[in-house]
């Protein structure tokens, strides 16, 4: 085989395991994503108790997931910038709710909830995709 | 019919004993580098999903799991949240040998770039 084959087999390789990380980074990061506005909204609704019935549906979504990511090799330096950015999420869940609050704003826990979906989204799940996806 | 025999070979293949196999060759395929590829980042894969991502049949899938399963490269297992459904593993073995396979190609393009740098 000679050295270009071997350079296309390996690009094919990575899209490939990209796909798969893909696939495995929606289903954690659309769960987690629906479990921040999920606890927003039971919140703001003075509704605490459901945050237990969200956690439940959240694990059996993630449950369901066509491809379960394998952590266990997982690149450590995107798994702390994963971690990182589910800090992030988190500080984006209250400091987005002191302006909401300032400003009076009815449900400022679900835009706080919002808010942190948007991070998990838009910056823990490509964390996420590079942390299980190593080549 | 036929995908019950296939899903019957690809369960017995997954339950005998691997052979040995000159896993250089075997995993060389295309179709079975494409499969690997897919299953290398996750613990398991659900079949329609390696179904829909490389674009096969049922029966060519299951032909090429079938004889990956006897090499004791992947393990074809009942879905436990879905019993009708399956899904796709690598073993242990199988991704050692997955692994192996891919530092050489790495190899091949690092020589050639050495050859090539001024």
């Amino acid at each position: 085989m000679d050295h270009q084959e071997a350079a296309a087999r390996l690009q094919e390789h990575r899209q490939l395991e990209r796909t798969s990380a893909r696939a495995a980074s929606w289903s954690i990061a659309g769960s987690l994503a629906g479990l921040a506005v999920g606890v927003g909204i039971v919140t703001d609704a003075d509704m605490i108790w459901l945050v237990g019935v969200f956690v439940v549906l959240w694990s059996a979504s993630f449950g369901r997931s066509a491809v379960k990511a394998r952590t266990a090799d997982a690149d450590r330096r995107w798994l702390g910038f994963f971690a990182g950015s589910l800090l992030a999420a988190f500080a984006a869940y209250v400091l987005v709710q002191l302006p909401a609050r300032d400003a009076d704003w009815p449900v400022p826990n679900t835009i706080g909830g919002l808010a942190a979906a948007a991070v998990i989204l838009l910056v823990a799940r490509p964390c996420y995709v590079r942390m299980i996806a190593r080549s | 019919m036929g995908d019950d025999l296939d899903e019957r070979a690809m369960l017995e293949a997954s339950a005998d004993p691997p052979q040995v196999v000159r896993l250089d060759e075997f995993l060389h395929t295309p179709a079975r580098l494409a499969i690997l590829s897919l299953l290398s980042p996750a613990e398991s894969v659900g079949f329609a999903f390696l179904r829909e991502s490389l674009g096969t049949t049922d029966s060519a899938l299951s032909k090429h799991l079938t004889q990956l399963a006897r090499a004791g490269v992947v393990r074809v297992v009942k879905n436990e949240k879905d019993r009708r459904g399956r899904v796709v593993e690598l073993t242990d073995e199988g991704r050692v040998a997955f692994r192996a396979y891919l530092v050489e190609l790495e190899k091949i393009v690092a020589r050639a770039r050495g050859r090539e740098a001024p």
